[in-house]
């Protein structure tokens, strides 16, 4: 059940920098929550600011299983 | 929706009842399961149905006589089905069932049976089924004694069929005295002598003033009857000795009935007559393929919905209902709940008028209730209901206070087209003497949704603001509005427009073009027959020849708005649309807005009644496609302006570029470009972004209450190009570490 976008998110994060602080994605930690649940997840996410990487694939493949599955707890 | 309301519903459905041969045949004989299986060729199957169902099968189906016949709807213009014919067919050529070796030893009660003929022997089998050892009395010295004058019997068959009963048995072939008859601890009198009990004895248990004492009346003549009397003496024996009630369970077994009702549309056909004594395979497949299966289903070929989850409305119910009171697991049934369109056309066709839309909205109001409705199935006509309440809400009331009429044209039409709306208005402000103009939302998508208390608040508001306005008769263009308005105001205090147009005279002259067009009217307006009539009086009256949709008027369908199915089961819900209008023969004419953009959708030229009204003499325009979201949320937005003479706001859709296969994706994810331009420019005035290494490719997010919205643009010219738009609802919550 938990969801383990890190590989996909991967692929593509390297494609990207945070545009703010001009420094590559790091894999970092994160907490995610539906509906009263969490999910700890690695996500790419910028090592000063924080801004995270979800590339479409995650959302709409993983992320909406997921959401899909608590909606029917 | 508390269990007895449930059951209420499920009650309705007569999908269940037992098909005619079987409420008719004494034994309850699966007469419909056996020409299924028949039909099938699946003979081994039928031979253990016919077993399992009756007693002695082999004499049973030679002498029957066959009452399922009577019942038979086959019968009344053709030949009834030759059951007893099918039955023989399949104990002699179906593969015995194995039978399982019993080693259990006999039961020690000390019974008796007294008696012969069918009765007797059936209670006497079944008394050896269920291992019992009785003391048998044949006062006429044999079983099978009547029996042996039916020339349809063998001789060896029936001398088999006794050896088989009888073996192992302590047999007197006299009759025993009553004192001999006080030391069994039960006993079964089936016969004709004198010895049959005197007094009174109960129609379905057969038990007489004497406790275990359980005995026939006189033989029936019927075969079918007598055996079934057979068992039933041996079901109160078998209780009497449990030291359990007699009667429980028993009273409805007896009337066994049926509600179905006989099919209409069949094709009557005569029996096939064995050529032979028996039915050769060709014969027995033939006989039983004229079987009409009988069911009810009758819903089943008007609704998608109904066939999508495969069984009878009674299923869908009972599956809602351990839905609602699931406790640990899954709650699978939610979506399903949610794909039912609310239309209330199986209601019109079932032979008992169950609404299953009814089932399902109050489902959804105890998932609401409880907290279990999934937030995603309803979140975009949520947000656009809300958007429509308080975004593009507005009135227009030239009599500062106390217009005569009211036209409110609901919240969709306007999203279809603001012309629509505007020029209706002039229309009737030329005709008649003070109207107000009301753009908002009746709250229809908050019912739909199950969320009765918010629907009874935007009601109430829309009442009071129509009080306000000194009760005004009003003027509407949506079905859906008209009908739950029509719930609250007082009867003839609102009309349609199209009626109103029907009276005041067509806004444009002249033949609008001489196309044949298919009228499909809306499922909110099924019992409408004044609106139903008055729209086709309107496009008669602009020359256009029209065609009835085969579901039209009472039995009109859904286009999948209603119910909110369009976004909790989008695919069903164009799978309906396509099919309603594939049976369209013509372009078709709707007087929905929604109904316009669902069907226009499929691809099937689909006009909206307005668009032909309001177009002046000659060639009637072409109908236009299906909009998107984002450009009606933008039509709403800029009929309000127009109409208040508010500055027109910059339109989301002039500053962003993008392909219409993204356009498309974007529609299913319900992502508007309003909210991809908040992004954007969240992003432009300093917000977090990230961008494609060595491009100025941006990727931004935004958290638009419920969702997260990320967006991935780059700038052109003056404008944002989108390369991609999606939407998650899980919350990034906070780094760990
Ligand atoms: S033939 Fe006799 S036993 Fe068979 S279904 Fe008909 S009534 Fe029942
Ligand atoms: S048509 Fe078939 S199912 Fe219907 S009553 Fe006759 S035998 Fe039974
Ligand atoms: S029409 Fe449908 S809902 Fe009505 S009794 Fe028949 S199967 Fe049940
Ligand atoms: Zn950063």
């Amino acid at each position: 059940m938990r969801p383990d976008p890190v590989a996909e998110a991967f692929a593509r994060s390297e494609e990207w920098i945070c545009d703010e602080c001009g420094v590559e994605l790091e894999t970092a930690e994160v907490t995610l929550t539906y509906l009263g649940a969490s999910f700890p997840a690695k996500i790419p996410r910028c090592p000063r600011c924080g801004m995270v990487f979800i590339p479409s694939s995650v959302a709409l493949g993983k992320m909406l299983q997921v959401e899909q599955g608590l909606e029917d707890k | 929706m508390d269990n007895r309301r449930m059951r209420e519903l499920e009650e309705m459905c007569i999908q269940e009842d037992p098909p005619f041969c079987q409420a008719a045949c004494p034994l309850g004989m699966d007469g419909r399961g056996l020409c299924s299986d028949l039909a099938a060729g699946t003979v081994d199957k039928a031979r253990a149905k016919v077993e399992e169902g009756l007693p002695l099968p082999l004499l049973l189906c030679r002498i029957c006589d066959e009452p399922c016949r009577t019942a038979c709807p086959k019968g009344r213009s053709g030949d009834a089905i030759s059951m007893a014919l099918l039955e023989r067919y399949s104990l002699e050529n179906g593969k015995a069932p194995r039978k399982r070796p019993s080693f259990l030893s006999p039961r020690t009660d000390r019974i008796a049976l007294v008696g012969s003929g069918l009765a007797a022997m059936a209670a006497l089998e079944s008394l050896r089924a269920k291992r019992y050892l009785p003391q048998v009395y044949i006062p006429d010295g044999d079983l099978a004694a009547q029996l042996r004058e039916d020339k349809r019997l063998p001789r060896d068959l029936l001398d088999e069929t006794l050896e088989r009963l009888l073996e192992g048995l302590n047999v007197v072939t006299e009759s025993p005295s009553l004192e001999e008859l006080s030391e069994f601890g039960g006993v079964v009198i089936a016969d004709e002598s004198p010895l049959r009990y005197p007094g009174p004895t109960d129609d379905v248990t057969f038990a007489t003033e004497v406790t275990g004492l359980f005995s026939l009346p006189l033989p029936s003549g019927s075969p079918s009857t007598e055996a079934r009397r057979g068992l039933e003496a041996v079901l109160s024996l078998e209780r009497h000795l449990q030291g359990a009630s007699l009667e429980s369970g028993r009273t409805k077994k007896t009337d066994r009935n049926t509600r179905l009702k006989a099919p209409e549309d069949d094709t009557p056909s005569k029996a096939t007559v064995p050529r032979g004594e028996t039915y050769s395979s060709e014969e027995a497949t033939a006989e039983a393929a004229r079987c009409l299966l009988c069911q009810c289903l009758i819903c089943h070929p008007w609704c998608l919905y109904l066939q999508e989850y495969g069984g009878s409305p009674r299923k869908y119910i009972r599956t809602y209902h351990n839905n609602l009171i699931i406790n640990k697991g899954n709650r699978t049934a939610n979506r399903m709940i949610d794909s039912c369109t609310l239309c209330g056309l199986c209601a019109e066709v079932c032979p008992t008028g169950l609404d299953v839309g009814q089932a399902s909205l109050e489902s959804r109001r105890k998932m609401v209730e409880t907290g279990h409705m999934p937030p995603s199935h309803h979140d975009y006509p949520l947000r656009d209901m809300a958007s429509a309440l308080e975004e593009t809400d507005f009135l227009l009331d030239p009599t500062g206070g106390s217009p005569e009429w009211l036209f409110f044209p609901g919240c969709q039409l306007g999203a279809s087209e603001p012309r629509w709306v505007s020029e209706s208005y002039r229309y009737l402000t030329d005709r008649l003497e003070s109207v107000a103009l009301w753009v908002s939302c009746c709250g229809a998508p908050a019912r739909w949704g199950g969320r009765e208390a918010l629907y009874m608040d935007v009601m109430d508001l829309w009442i009071e603001r129509w009080e306000g306005l000194g009760r005004p008769k009003v003027v509407t263009a949506c079905s859906t509005c008209h009908g739950l308005l029509k719930e609250r105001l007082p009867e003839g205090t609102a009309v349609t427009l199209w009626e109103t147009m029907d009276k005041l005279g067509l806004p444009e002259e002249g033949d609008v073009s001489a196309e044949t067009v298919t009228v499909s009217d809306p499922c909110t307006a099924r019992d409408d027959r004044t609106a139903q009539e008055a729209v086709r009086n309107l496009l008669r009256r602009r020359g256009l020849a029209l065609e009835e949709h085969p579901r039209s008027g009472r039995t009109t369908e859904c286009c999948g708005f209603g119910g909110l199915v369009f976004s909790a089961n989008p695919d069903l819900a164009k799978r309906s649309a396509t099919r309603r209008v594939q049976e369209a023969g013509h372009p078709m004419v709707v007087s929905c807005a929604m109904c316009r953009e669902l069907y226009s959708r499929t691809g099937h030229p689909t006009w909206h009644i307005l668009e032909l009204l309001l177009s002046p003499e000659g060639k009637a325009p072409s109908p236009k496609p299906f909009p998107g979201w984002s450009a009606r949320r933008e039509n709403r937005k800029r009929l309000k302006a127009d109409m208040t003479s508010g500055t027109v706001p910059k339109e989301p859709s002039e500053s962003l570029v993008m392909d219409e296969k993204l356009r498309q994706n974007l529609d299913d994810r319900w992502i508007i470009e309003e909210e991809i331009l908040k992004v954007i420019e969240e992003a432009q005035s300093g917000g977090p972004r990230l961008r494609r290494k060595d491009s100025d490719v941006y990727l931004a997010y935004s958290v638009l209450s419920e969702r997260t919205l990320w967006v991935e643009y780059s700038p052109e010219g003056d404008r944002w190009r989108i390369h991609d738009s999606y939407s998650h609802r899980m919350t990034i919550q906070e780094v760990t570490r």
